[in-house]
């Protein structure tokens, strides 16, 4: 999902990129509490009676389940900020706060949506400059990264109309 | 300076449809949540096949009383064999196949959450049953003690043992990555709008049925491992002699084996919920009770295992809990039933091969519904444990329960996934002959049962050759049928009548706004939600 945001107090346009997701890190949280509390529960009193190796599978198992569920949650929450000031570009990655940060000129920047040579994998959208590129939007839909792709190169060239 | 270039390729320039790669290693390394249900289908298919021909294996020295064809290892061997590969090769996988095809489809996802667990979890089958029917050519042969494997008789086996145990373990592996997989799709990955009250009955069963799968699977691998290490290290978990008890493994195993008897029959809930509506054109009648019923079945699942084993020795008031837990379970299960009937009053009903094998379905899971309402009254148990009364009861569930469920699917969205129609014909043909076959073969033997034939035998007294011999004509006639079923979806897959995208007049859903066949990525765009 992209966010526009326009004229804010350092970007003239700031794009906020976020995949979509349909369940919060709380809901998630309270769905992996309920299968653990249901799982633990049947097998207590195994336990209790001193079948105890179901323990280390159900620990095992919840463990993948936990990890599992944290590996889509991390990339549900992944965000992209691309802020397009008056003469540099900052792109900010991360997911509570920025992880990682590039300023990029803005005179001599490119867009570059470049299909990929497999066909298997969709397309990389890039932002070039002085021989370096940052891949911004691979959480993005294909439609959605196209698009971002136009409106980065229009901003670029100054060409943004404000809806 | 700025400027934008856009490296365009011909695959692009055609709608983003990125085909697959070619060759073998498409199939091994794919992620792509419709390559891996393709090969979870054909698997199951296979595995079908292996499985069927143990059961006519068992149903051709069955045809009359003496020993003719086998000997009694060997027919253990088999009926052992047959239920494990029936129940983790044949039906778990055709309904993990069925999900990977379909949840992404209909929650609008591009693909599944986790594309590299899924392709692990497919791989592990095909090693987990080359390991497990190897073990028939090991000395001592594979297991003859049933798929329910209860010590002390399971720990006779030969060098087999720790193979099938692995097998086991393996194909829980796979099937708790399975589940994983589709949990975290169903719950992160719908589509904006899709709220969890908007779903398909076809992910909301796996997403119930995942979460059993999670529950009671640890309990599975905590038993088999048990009695390895009752065979090889000197524990007594359910050893007698040294202070263990062996009743206490059929209680763990059954608080694995009654949720993993619904973990085979809720997503065919769902497979019938999505077709009688389309044939019937009109929206399922009750969808929020549907859910709850469904919800229901799971958390009763948890507390009527017992019902597997009255006859151990159990309390009285034991008896009476379970006895009652398990009749509770004919409340929501009738609530479905009454939705699908009420579905189809006063619809414009056709009967295209899927919506037969849905009717069939309706008609004669609810038979074996019954007959497990006769079995869950604990005097009347006593008389059917462990006779063929109790063959007959899961087979008319499972068989024109979960498989019927199964083809209904597959003529259902084969169009949808080869963008060719069927053989509708042949699917009439093969519907007909499957059902008087499966009536055939496991009619009768509800009059074996309550005439006292014991289960799991290769010989019989002779007041019982009859009944028997109807079994197994049907048996035959059944299981050549599904032959007609191979060659149809191999015929459909290799060409037909093009499939428009709708493919069914009355048909709802995400799946049937994408193109027939879908491409290689579909849902590359969120879809729009209603």
């Amino acid at each position: 999902m992209i966010a526009i945001e326009y004229g804010t107090k350092e970007c003239q346009f700031c794009y906020v990129l976020r995949p979509n997701r349909s369940l919060s890190w709380r809901q998630n949280l309270w769905f992996l509490a309920g299968l653990c509390a249901v799982t633990l529960i049947g097998i207590a009193p195994l336990v209790a009676m001193g079948f105890w190796p179901v323990l280390p599978f159900a620990g095992l198992e919840l463990l993948l389940v936990g990890a599992g569920l944290y590996r889509v949650m991390c990339r549900c929450h992944e965000c992209e900020v691309i802020c397009v000031a008056a003469d540099s570009i900052r792109i900010e990655r991360g997911r509570r706060g920025p992880r990682q940060r590039w300023v990029i000129g803005r005179a001599w920047a490119q867009v570059v949506l470049r299909a990929c040579p497999h066909r298997w994998y969709p397309s990389r959208l890039l932002i070039h400059a002085h021989g370096h590129a940052v891949e911004v939007g691979r959480f993005l839909v294909e439609e959605e990264r196209k698009k971002l792709a136009q409106d980065l190169t229009h901003c670029l060239r100054g060409q943004v109309f404000e809806p | 300076m700025s400027t934008a270039s856009h490296a365009h390729d011909h695959a692009e320039d055609h709608g983003h449809d990125h085909g697959p790669p070619r060759g073998l290693t498409r199939w091994i390394y794919t992620t792509n949540h419709k390559d891996i249900g393709t090969l979870y289908l054909l698997f199951s298919l296979l595995m079908f096949f292996v499985g069927g021909s143990m059961a006519l294996v068992i149903r051709a020295e069955l045809f009359q009383p003496g020993l003719q064809i086998v000997n009694p290892d060997f027919f253990n061997q088999m009926t052992t064999m047959h239920a494990l590969v029936m129940i983790f090769g044949a039906v778990m996988p055709a309904f993990v196949g069925l999900a990977n095809w379909l949840v992404p489809m209909m929650i609008g996802a591009p693909d599944m959450a986790l594309p590299r667990m899924n392709n692990w979890s497919f791989w592990i089958m095909p090693f987990a049953f080359t390991l497990l029917l190897s073990t028939l050519f090991l000395p001592g042969g594979g297991p003859a003690g049933g798929w329910t494997l209860y010590p002390p008789l399971v720990l006779q086996t030969g060098d087999a043992f720790p193979f099938v145990i692995l097998a086991v373990h393996m194909m829980g592996a796979s099937s708790i990555m399975g589940a994983i997989n589709i949990i975290a799709t169903i719950l992160n990955l719908r589509a904006p709008g899709m709220t969890l009250m908007k779903m398909p009955m076809f992910v909301w069963t796996w997403l119930i049925t995942a979460y059993l799968l999670i529950a009671v699977m640890p309990v599975l691998a905590g038993s088999v491992t048990m009695l390895l290490t009752d065979k090889f290290f000197g524990t007594s978990f359910f050893n007698a002699g040294g202070g263990g008890d062996p009743v206490m493994f059929q209680h763990i195993f059954w608080f694995f084996g009654h949720p993993e008897v619904y973990i085979m029959i809720l997503p065919a809930f769902g497979i019938i919920s999505m077709i009688i509506p389309t044939f019937a054109r009109k929206p399922l009648f009750g969808y929020a009770s549907m859910v709850y019923a469904t919800a229901s079945i799971a958390f009763l699942s948890f507390i009527v295992w017992a019902h597997h084993m009255f006859t151990v020795g159990m309390p009285l008031a034991g008896e009476l809990f379970f006895m009652y837990a398990t009749m509770l379970i004919a409340v929501p299960t009738g609530v479905k039933v009454f939705n699908w009937i009420s579905t189809m009053w006063r619809g414009a009903m056709t009967f295209e091969t899927p919506m037969l094998f849905a009717i069939a379905f309706v008609v004669l899971f609810t038979i074996g519904g019954f007959s497990g309402l006769m079995l869950a009254m604990a005097p009347a148990d006593f008389q059917y444990q462990d006779t063929y009364f109790v063959v007959a009861h899961f087979h008319y569930v499972l068989v024109p329960g979960a498989v019927f469920s199964i083809m209904a699917a597959a003529y259902y969205w084969l169009p949808k996934w080869t963008g060719h129609m069927y053989d509708e014909k042949l699917g009439q043909w093969h519907f007909w002959l499957s059902t008087i076959g499966v009536n055939v073969l496991f009619f009768p033997q509800h009059f074996l049962g309550l005439a006292g034939m014991p289960r799991r035998i290769p010989d019989y007294a002779l007041q019982f050759t009859e009944f028997n011999m109807m079994s197994t004509v049907g048996a035959f006639m059944f299981g050549f049928s599904q032959l007609l079923f191979a060659y149809n979806v191999i015929k459909t897959i290799r060409g037909g009548a093009k499939a428009t995208d709708k493919v069914w007049e009355g048909a709802d859903g995400l799946e049937w706004t994408l193109s027939s066949p879908p491409a290689y990525h579909t849902f590359t765009t969120a879809p729009e939600i209603r």
